[in-house]
């Protein structure tokens, strides 16, 4: 049976940003699951222990930071590649950062799990596009 | 605790200590009597030594007794009484008491378990003491703690006292004091007894004689441990086996005195044991010595053995083997003997061996001969003996003979006699022959049975003889009717027996006239026989010593050196050279050298003796002068010897003269004989005249021509000699002595020197080069004729004058200078060109090769000149010279290296560039090997290859190109060059010519660029990096702001969100103000480096941090340790800073169960200063984060605060100073920052 809830698995140590992508994603629906991590040691820990906890797995999309201490999102990324494929094909992962570093652009371009690059501050409109996409 | 002095002994004063050893509190102790307290049995003891003090002040007792706990348990305790202290009466005594429970349980034990022993040894006493055994009972010292009734019985038996108590007396010591005064068996016991009571030893056992006053008894001792609680002690056990050792012993004086021989050898045949009389059969038929442990085979013939193995091999097997053998004694005697082999078994019926018995048989074998010869046909057997058997009648008429009797009489008379013919024939036999047969005959007639010797001198036809005859009367119904006679040749025997008294006559002689005395000793010491010169030695006669013991003549001294000795020599060593001390019959002390022998077969010690007292003294300084003499004549360097008569017969020659004249063996030839050479050159005349007249003879370096054997040919030698004629006592001449020195090297090396001398004149005379030799003052002593004829001066007009009239003034100058130095230099010489002015005054161009002379002292003693002629060659060089002097001031001022090596790789042009570059001067370098000098070890192969191989093939890759290669400078310093190698050809030789120019500086300054280059590169891309950080940094807060401020116009929102949409915007805006302070911050630092520098102290910059920052120093541990260097000359507001930062950072990430210890340490390292910063901390793993330590806003860890600004601006401070930083550091273990200063 599949959950028709949308789930969302946020990462960045920035409280404030998490706070504001909260808000908007909670008004969109009138159900959804969030679900935050302003360390990604403790995102990465979450997914491996999905193993036999079936129900949580489902489409998710994941709104990824770059710029964190002691984990970036591209070591994340890292981490995310040798979690089972089982696991990670329900992800849709969207780096979500306020990064103007052209280098960042690419380098998300090249990941092959992350489908697009978005702009800080995340809002509505941003929402509907990565929902259609 | 204190009590009264009342009768009931109350207590006045309890410590708590006591009170609670027994349960009890204070005051309820003070009602109590210490009789109370005490257990029954034990207050006597207490009352009495209360008692004592009491009548005794100042007595104090230290007793055990047991102490009544409240519970109703006696408890062991250790007290101490006294009387108070500073009471005139004694009122009051102290007991102070210690709780010994435990060490009186110990005690108790101990004792229990000897009691345990004592009852079970009461239990099994009966056991105990009717065992045949003496037994007794050891403690751990060796003291005896029971003994049996065994023991006492065995006690009384050697005459100890009935009731004599054995117990408590120490057995160890027993037995070691009876060592000492009797045999050594009990040493023994003593000392296992020791190793089996301090364990290293758990059983020993010893047979040992212990006689009774009675009889001869044997025992056998045994020990083993006994434990006795945690003790070792000993049980020894005594066991009387004199049945047992009576009885070995009868059989073995058995078997010592049996008439039968045995022998026992083990299943591999080896001897095991034999009784004397094999032992003596053995050696006195077969002269061999049997020996324990050898295989009886090595006493078998060869062709026996295997027979002899079969017999064993059986024998082994369980079966009786029997043999005879036959030994021949003597020529006429065989020995037969009976052997038996039994198979030898152990008491499990094992074959164990074979026993072995020899019976001498001979009388029961020769009985059986005797009974077969009467068998056989008794003639055959007469006859066939060498011996004579014949038998005569009453009328001397021959009755029978055998062949050997008719033979032997026919050979020594002629005649041949047969049955019936009288043997008086008086015309054969010599009258007194017949006379004395007639007696024999007679005598044996008459009845008699008796033996004569005869004696036979030698004749014409055979040698003197000896025979033994026997004569047999022959009974018939008993009158006597014949004689039956035996003769046998014992001439053999009888010169034997003869030659043997004659040694031993001449032995005695030899005994007696030896200046040793030679003496004979038997086994007791008894003096047998001792040669004549023992008066000369002790001064007693032979006499007086026989029958006397030789020992009681040594000096006391010696006495015991002289038994050990006997004893030795009674071993079987012989002895030689023992030295010892006598008396004298008149009391002096003799010397004496001894050689001893003994003989075991007799029992005999023989020994020599000599006096060494005059002896020794005269035959060593004889010894040392004949030496010195011999020495003298052999080492010394001059020829000599001693001819004699009047035909010179050598008598003595020392080995130089045999060495001059290269002979052997002359004694005894006459010199004629020895070198028959020297003949004709007169010699032997001029010995003659010598030994004619009287007149010694010399001669200096006279030449004589002696025979070289290696060549054949003469050979001259020169030679000073001195002939002196010998005389004898009564002065007539009797020979010649000579001596000889040869002086032919020096006369030879003289001519030598002659002949050069005289050649060297020719030469110069003949040179054609002028010579000039002047004195110390420049005065000319010698020219030769080129000289003059140079000058144009006859010789007479140059002598003895001064070398500067000739030259020209140039040539004054040079002279002058070049005398100077050659003065001064030993062997300074030089060629130089100069001008001399002839006598027509023409300039005439020399070339001079100069050298100084000098005295043998080494001083300037003039000058040698050779001087050439050179005007014409002069001119025409000049001309050639200038061209090449040109190319070469070319070549010379390059302003590029020019090198010309040969194909040796020699240096054979080296121009002043080349010195300035490379700092070899030309002197220095010039013939020398390139490849020595400037070429780098890692290229030498190369250059060598390259040159070896364009040599072989013509071909040279290197060669004409422009190559970029090193070079080494005098300095060892290498750098970089350009290069041009060329090869020349001239004259079918080849060269090469190198271009070398230094690019030192050039290469520098590339590399100074590209250098350049690199960090601005760097810096460009530091930049930009820092761009995009910061801007992350301003624009996430912005970005925040952004999107709160969305909702805030777009949507409805409730209260409670408002305030958390106003929350976020403060904190975002916040962050906002944070970066922009930072990046001020940041950029600030590049301003601040031209702020003035002023010195700064470590030390106290740490005090100020600790101070401002408020360091509790109890919790945080900051050992420094500026000892080296403690100022730099910077900036104080960085340095503040990176210090600061540095040591919050070892606090901030600081272990949380550990308290942080920070070591900073500074030191000077190649002219910088070097700061570390260590700490104990939770360190960090590299190698994930290593390039981004120092990154700004980096972080590493989420629990503590930060936001990664600390490190990078400690960076950034630090470069902008103009110094390093670096981080070493483990996970959980810690970091080390390394900090770099310029000074």
């Amino acid at each position: 049976m599949i959950n028709p809830t949308p789930q969302f698995l946020l990462i960045d140590d920035d409280a404030v940003n998490n706070f504001i992508t909260r808000t908007i994603i909670k008004k969109a629906f009138e159900e959804v699951d969030i679900i935050e991590f302003t360390q990604p040691e403790l995102g990465i820990q979450f997914l491996k222990n999905f193993q036999g906890n079936e129900p949580i797995l489902r489409k998710t999309f994941l709104l990824l930071d770059i710029n964190m201490p002691i984990m970036t999102g591209w070591d994340f990324l890292e981490k995310f590649n040798e979690l089972p494929t089982k696991h990670t094909q329900h992800f849709k992962i969207y780096i979500l950062t306020s990064s103007i570093n052209p280098n960042d652009l690419e380098q998300a371009n090249q990941n092959p799990h992350v489908i697009d690059l978005i702009q800080k501050p995340f809002s509505k409109s941003k929402l509907l596009k990565l929902m259609r996409l | 605790m204190k009590i009264g002095n009342h009768k009931d002994e109350r207590i006045t004063y309890p410590r708590n200590f006591i009170t609670g050893m027994l349960g009890y509190t204070i005051p309820k102790f003070l009602d109590f009597s210490i009789r109370e307290l005490i257990h029954p049995d034990d207050i006597d003891n207490l009352l009495n030594k209360i008692k004592t003090i009491t009548s005794h002040p100042g007595k104090s007792f230290n007793i055990q007794l047991r102490l009544l706990h409240k519970n109703g348990n006696y408890i062991w305790g250790g007290v101490t009484i006294a009387s108070e202290l500073n009471q005139n009466r004694i009122r009051i005594l102290v007991l102070n008491f210690e709780d010994i429970t435990e060490k009186i349980e110990i005690q108790i034990q101990s004792k229990k378990n000897f009691e345990d022993l004592e009852n079970l040894s009461k239990e099994q006493a009966a056991l105990f003491n009717i065992l045949p055994a003496s037994i007794v009972l050891l403690d751990s010292s060796g003291k005896i703690t029971k003994v049996n009734d065994e023991w006492k019985r065995f006690g009384q038996q050697n005459g100890m006292p009935e009731n004599y108590s054995y117990v408590g007396k120490n057995y160890i010591e027993i037995s070691e004091k009876v060592t000492k005064t009797e045999d050594s068996a009990d040493s023994n016991m003593a000392v296992d007894l020791k190793k089996i009571l301090s364990g290293e030893k758990d059983f020993f056992s010893m047979e040992y004689a212990c006689d009774s006053p009675t009889e001869k008894r044997w025992y056998n001792a045994e020990a083993r441990p006994l434990t006795i609680g945690k003790s070792i002690g000993a049980v020894v056990m005594h066991v009387d086996i004199t049945e047992r050792k009576r009885s070995s012993l009868q059989m073995e004086l058995f078997i010592k005195n049996t008439e039968e021989a045995f022998i026992f050898v083990d299943t591999d045949l080896k001897i095991v044991s034999f009784n004397n009389h094999f032992h003596n059969l053995y050696k006195k038929y077969f002269g061999l010595e049997i020996i324990k442990g050898n295989s009886i085979l090595d006493y078998a013939l060869q062709k026996k053995k295997d027979h002899l193995i079969a017999i064993y091999t059986n024998v082994l097997a369980g079966n009786i083997e029997t043999a005879e053998i036959k030994i021949k004694a003597s020529k006429t005697v065989n020995k037969y003997f009976s052997l038996k082999y039994i198979p030898a078994k152990d008491d499990a019926k094992n074959i164990v061996g074979v026993f072995i018995t020899a019976t001498d048989v001979t009388l029961q074998k020769n009985a059986e001969l005797q009974k077969e010869f009467s068998q056989r046909d008794k003639e055959a057997l007469i006859n066939s003996t060498e011996d004579l058997i014949w038998s005569i009648d009453s009328n001397y008429k021959l009755i029978a003979a055998n062949n050997a009797f008719i033979k032997n009489l026919k050979e020594s008379t002629g005649q041949t006699v047969k049955p019936g013919d009288n043997l008086m024939i008086k015309d054969i036999f010599p009258a007194d022959f017949l006379k004395l047969w007639k007696q024999l005959y007679k005598k044996a007639l008459m009845g008699n049975s008796f033996k004569h010797e005869l004696y036979n001198p030698a004749t014409l036809l055979h040698k003197e003889t000896w025979s033994e005859i026997r004569f047999n009367p022959i009974f018939k119904n008993h009158d006597v009717v014949g004689v039956a006679c035996y003769s046998k040749d014992i001439s053999e025997d009888t010169l034997n027996f003869l030659s043997m008294e004659k040694t031993k006559k001449e032995l005695n002689k030899i005994m007696d006239y030896s200046l040793d005395v030679i003496c004979a000793i038997n086994e007791d010491g008894y003096v047998l026989k001792i040669s004549a010169a023992c008066e000369n030695v002790w001064g007693y006669t032979p006499e007086e010593l026989i029958g006397k013991k030789l020992m009681d003549y040594v000096h006391p001294e010696d006495i015991e050196k002289t038994m050990q000795t006997v004893e030795n020599v009674m071993a079987g060593n012989n002895v030689t050279n023992f030295r010892n001390h006598n008396i004298h019959k008149n009391g002096t002390v003799i010397p004496l050298s001894w050689s001893i022998r003994w003989d075991p077969v007799d029992k005999i010690r023989y020994g020599i003796a000599r006096d060494i007292t005059e002896s020794k003294r005269l035959e060593n300084a004889f010894e040392i002068e004949r030496q010195q003499f011999f020495d003298l004549f052999v080492d010394v360097p001059t020829s000599m010897g001693l001819i004699l008569g009047p035909e010179h017969i050598f008598k003595i020659a020392n080995p130089p003269y045999l060495e001059l004249i290269g002979k052997k063996n002359i004694i005894g030839k006459s010199v004629r004989e020895v070198l028959p050479e020297i003949v004709e050159q007169g010699f032997i005349d001029l010995l003659d005249t010598v030994y004619r007249t009287g007149i010694p003879f010399t001669a200096t370096e006279m030449p004589i021509n002696f025979r070289d054997k290696a060549i054949g040919k003469l050979k001259t030698k020169y030679l000073n000699f001195l002939y002196r004629p010998h005389k004898t006592n009564t002065n007539e001449i009797d020979g010649i002595l000579f001596f000889a020195v040869d002086v032919t090297e020096q006369v030879v090396s003289r001519k030598k020197i002659e002949e050069s001398e005289k050649s060297y004149r020719q030469i110069v005379e003949t040179a054609q080069e002028g010579i000039w030799v002047t004195d110390k003052n420049n005065q000319t002593i010698f020219v030769n004729n080129k000289l003059c004829e140079i000058l144009e001066y006859d010789r007479e007009e140059i002598l003895s004058k001064s070398i500067f009239e000739f030259l020209d003034t140039d040539g004054k100058i040079m002279v002058t200078k070049l005398l100077a130095i050659g003065k001064q230099e030993k062997g300074g010489s030089g060629q130089r060109h100069f001008k001399f002015i002839s006598k027509t005054g023409k300039e005439v161009w020399t070339n001079v090769s100069a050298n100084p002379l000098f005295d043998e002292k080494g001083n300037y003693n003039g000058s040698l000149a050779m001087v050439t002629d050179i005007s014409e060659s002069k001119r025409a060089e000049k001309n050639i010279r200038n061209s090449e002097e040109r190319q070469k001031l070319i070549m010379r001022s390059a302003l590029d290296a020019i090198i010309f090596i040969d194909k040796k790789g020699s240096v054979l042009f080296w121009n002043p560039k080349a010195e300035n570059i490379f700092g070899w001067s030309e002197a220095e370098i010039m013939g020398g090997k390139l490849s020595d000098f400037i070429i780098p070890s890692h290229y030498k192969a190369r250059h060598d290859m390259g040159m070896e191989n364009y040599l072989a093939t013509g071909k040279g890759p290197m060669l004409n190109k422009l190559l970029y290669l090193s070079a080494i400078k005098k300095t060892g310093e290498e750098f970089p060059i350009e290069l041009t190698v060329l090869p020349i050809s001239q004259d079918d030789d080849v060269f090469f010519c190198a271009f070398i120019r230094d690019i030192t500086h050039q290469r520098k300054s590339e590399l100074e660029r590209t250098k350049m280059t690199d960090e601005l590169i760097q810096r460009n891309r530091d930049l930009e990096q820092f761009t995009f950080i910061t801007s992350h940094n301003l624009r996430a807060p912005a970005a925040n702001i952004m999107g709160l401020m969305n909702f805030l116009q777009d949507e409805t929102i409730s209260a409670a969100e408002q305030k958390e949409f106003i929350a976020g915007l403060a904190t975002s805006v916040n962050q906002l103000d944070t970066v922009i302070k930072d990046i001020n911050k940041i950029l600030q630092v590049k301003r601040d480096v031209n702020d003035r520098k002023e010195i700064i102290h470590f030390s106290k910059l740490i005090k100020d941090i600790i101070i401002s920052q408020n360091i509790n120093l109890q919790q945080v541990k900051i050992i420094t340790d500026f000892s080296e260097i403690d100022e730099i000359y910077s900036l104080k507001g960085y340095l503040h800073s990176i210090f600061f930062n540095l040591i919050s950072n070892s606090i901030k990430y600081r272990k949380p169960d550990i308290s942080p210890i920070i070591e900073i340490k500074s030191e000077m390292c190649k002219g910088k200063i070097n700061i570390t910063f260590k700490d104990n901390g939770i360190g960090l793993d590299l190698k994930n984060h290593g390039e981004k330590v120092f990154g700004l806003y980096n972080r590493f860890h989420s629990h503590v605060e930060g936001k990664g600004m600390g490190l990078f601006m400690v960076k950034t401070q630090i470069v902008a100073i103009g110094g390093k930083i670096t981080l070493e550091s483990e996970k959980d273990i810690g970091s080390e920052f390394k900090l770099e200063f310029e000074t």
